[in-house]
């Protein structure tokens, strides 16, 4: 083997494309010269530098009219291993606020329940003293004064609100809004 | 990056899609050997003009390896022109920015190595280097090399082994550093 067709075997063997029966002989020609040994570990370690280097980012060329816009690709990612924690979130999410319009939807329900309630409780009571009302009232069963009962939620809320004016809102509003004669 | 706009009519239409379509090589290219995003949008941009005047002219029976060719000179003269601007070797530059997630003494090792690469490929024939871009980044195999460049393969491996040979003279130096410490 001649120096020329060492080279060309060189470039074969530093580009991949060696083929396995020149592979003896070249690896002869190697160890019978130090030069040519030399030369291709030189080429060797020049390759691993120039495959050192970073590689570049992949871009992408598109028309925009008779424009030419090079951006970079968008990468499509992998998915990863946690890839449904984004489903996991919205679902928690989603749970989170169902769970709350439940509970403030019972929460009405009781409330309403507890008002029935203490309407049914506070409906006539022979023990109750006489009850004409509150003072300044004079909605239509404020003329009862025979000691009959008030039957009518308007009653009730106004005798509630009797008893305790600072939480009677709604009776407040009630007697506000009620038909004068 | 926007390019300048070029007319792309019905004949110059499908020089056009080439281009678009070996957009990420050219700019591969570009940035092996510039190592900067920016530069080698630059040089992207500077083919494109060149390609598009040549092919006005007479399109190129190779595409891919006119553009390959005339990606490498034009990044070869931006090298040219940043010695220039700084009075000094390639060698002494140092990263302008590392890449996000590289460690800065990284960084800097490869930009320096870059460097050195930049400058030795400058010294290298218009054909060694893109034998050289051809073989060791796109991975050609010297057939295709050959029929790209229109070299016989022969000439095409001797070009691979004589700018390996002289790359890695640059390097040397580099080297010997390296194994003293």
């Amino acid at each position: 083997m001649n120096r020329e067709e060492f080279e060309q075997k060189m470039a074969e063997a530093l580009g991949g494309e060696l083929a396995e029966t020149d592979r003896a002989a070249f690896e002869a020609a190697l160890a019978a010269h130090d030069d040519w040994r030399r030369a291709y570990e030189g080429a060797k370690r020049t390759l691993d530098a120039l495959a050192s280097l970073s590689a570049p980012r992949q871009v992408t060329a598109r028309r925009e009219g008779d424009r030419l816009v090079i951006e970079p690709a968008s990468v499509a990612r992998p998915a990863r291993a946690g890839g449904a924690g984004r489903w996991r979130i919205a679902a928690a999410i989603l749970i989170a606020f169902t769970a709350g319009y439940a509970a403030h939807a019972l929460l009405i329900l009781r409330e309403g329940l507890v008002a029935r309630e203490q309407l049914v409780h506070v409906t006539p009571d022979e023990n109750v003293p006489k009850d004409t009302g509150p003072a300044g009232y004079d909605g239509p069963d404020a003329a009862n004064d025979e000691g009959a009962p008030f039957h009518s939620l308007e009653t009730a809320l106004a005798r509630a609100h009797a008893r305790r004016p600072s939480s009677s809102a709604l009776a407040k509003a009630l007697i506000a809004v009620a038909p004068r004669p | 990056m926007t390019v300048p706009s070029v007319d792309t009519d019905a004949k110059a239409d499908s020089p056009a899609r080439t281009f678009d379509d070996l957009a990420n090589d050219i700019y591969g290219w570009a940035y092996r050997v510039l190592g900067r995003h920016h530069d080698a949008l630059d040089v992207v941009q500077d083919v494109f003009v060149k390609w598009d005047r040549q092919c006005r002219k007479e399109p190129p029976r190779q595409p891919r390896g006119w553009l390959r060719r005339a990606t490498l000179n034009r990044s070869i003269d931006v090298v040219r022109q940043r010695r220039g601007q700084r009075g000094g070797d390639a060698i002494a530059e140092r990263a302008e920015c590392v890449e996000p997630g590289r460690p800065r003494l990284v960084g800097m090792e490869q930009d320096e190595l870059r460097a050195d690469v930049a400058v030795a490929l400058d010294q290298l024939t218009e054909l060694q280097r893109a034998v050289l871009v051809a073989k060791v980044y796109d991975e050609l195999t010297f057939a295709q090399i050959g029929a790209e460049l229109d070299l016989a393969v022969s000439t095409a491996k001797t070009h691979y082994v004589r700018a390996l040979a002289r790359v890695g003279e640059r390097l040397r130096p580099r080297w010997d550093q390296e194994d003293l410490s």
